[in-house]
């Protein structure tokens, strides 16, 4: 059963919690991240970051760890990795079937 | 003159309405200090091409009190805080046309919207039962005592004009939101949708839902008083 039953992520959905991975975050950072990995591709807007943070929050997906001055810094939870696991097996089948399809043609 | 006060253009729902009236009025040297419902008052400054955009149903932003690190980030990608509309979203203004959009994901914003929707089909349904219990009163009045005689007119004039402006201001306020419900579809879909410049007579309405609208509050705020002058003149 899958861990996030709110649908599939979309892919700044995807990002974000991709850059939890591994390391604590705050929003700058974050920014930073997704723009590198992307190489610019997926752009994050401020309302769209913040919104998704605490969205995520809700969900229990990454937890606030630490509040320094004006950093609020968050780590992903282990039913956000799960969530994020599941997101990228339904990639990987995706791009399989896509895969499949075109070597059949 | 410091403030510069005018009546708003849009309905607090229109999104895209009140960001363009507020675009323009930037364009004018008009910068939104704050908006109630029947009025907003403006700041000058330089005329300037600006983005406004409004953040809907910013439960998120307002639970956080939208911290000092939160303005702080929002400003270093060219977005400044302008001021908060009816609990319902807040103005963002920004002049640097290269910085990304507020929001760059439309099914993100969609959930956002269908809140914002759902907010509206409630207050339009607390119109609607005011408007339906109003009309049920009066009908039970009339056909219990009559036709009211003049000491009695007053209070069928008003209670009437009350019932109809409410009653206008409902069937403008379906536009705005299936304009809303249209928006959230195309969101919902991954597509933002193309911003569309406000039509005049779109925009003529808008100002008739709000006069409509005054005209109801006024109604029942100043009608006990009006009532003392009308029937006790001395």
């Amino acid at each position: 059963m899958a861990v996030r039953e709110k649908g599939p992520l979309t892919e700044p959905m995807y990002y974000v919690l991709m850059s939890f991975l591994g390391q604590e975050m705050c929003g700058t950072e974050i920014t930073e991240f997704v723009e590198r990995k992307t190489a610019g591709r997926v752009k994050l807007g401020p309302g769209t970051l913040y919104t998704l943070l605490a969205k995520f929050q809700d969900e229990g997906l990454i937890a606030e760890t630490s509040v320094e001055g004006r950093r609020r810094t968050y780590q992903i939870t282990g039913q956000g990795r799960a969530a994020f696991r599941d997101e990228l097996a339904r990639l990987r089948a995706c791009v399989d079937d896509g895969d499949d399809a075109l070597a059949r043609e | 003159m410091k403030y510069v006060f005018r009546l708003p253009n849009a309905s607090e729902y229109d999104l895209t309405g009140m960001e363009n009236w507020l675009e323009e009025m930037a364009l004018k040297g008009l910068y939104l200090k704050w908006y109630r419902p029947f009025l907003c008052c403006f700041t000058r400054g330089e005329p300037k091409r600006v983005r406004v955009r409004l953040e809907p149903n910013p439960r998120y932003t307002l639970e956080i009190q939208l911290s000092d690190e939160k303005k702080e980030f929002y400003r270093e990608l060219g977005w400044s805080y302008a001021c908060e509309i009816a609990h319902n979203a807040l103005v963002f203004y920004n002049e640097d046309p290269t910085a990304p959009e507020l929001h760059t994901d439309p099914t993100l914003l969609a959930d956002q919207t269908r809140t914002l929707i759902r907010r509206k089909k409630r207050d339009n349904c607390a119109l609607g039962v005011v408007l339906a219990l109003g009309a049920i009163l009066q009908v039970w009045y009339i056909s219990r005592y009559g036709i009211p005689t003049a000491h009695d007119l007053f209070s069928t004039v008003y209670l009437s004009l009350i019932l109809l402006t409410g009653l206008f201001t409902l069937i403008l306020d379906r536009e705005t939101l299936q304009k809303l419900k249209w928006m959230e579809r195309n969101m919902e879909a991954g597509i933002t949708p193309e911003r569309l410049p406000t039509s005049p007579q779109w925009r003529r309405r808008q100002r008739l839902r709000g006069v409509s609208q005054i005209v109801f509050f006024a109604n029942i705020i100043f009608a006990p008083f009006l009532r003392l002058l009308f029937l006790h003149p001395n």
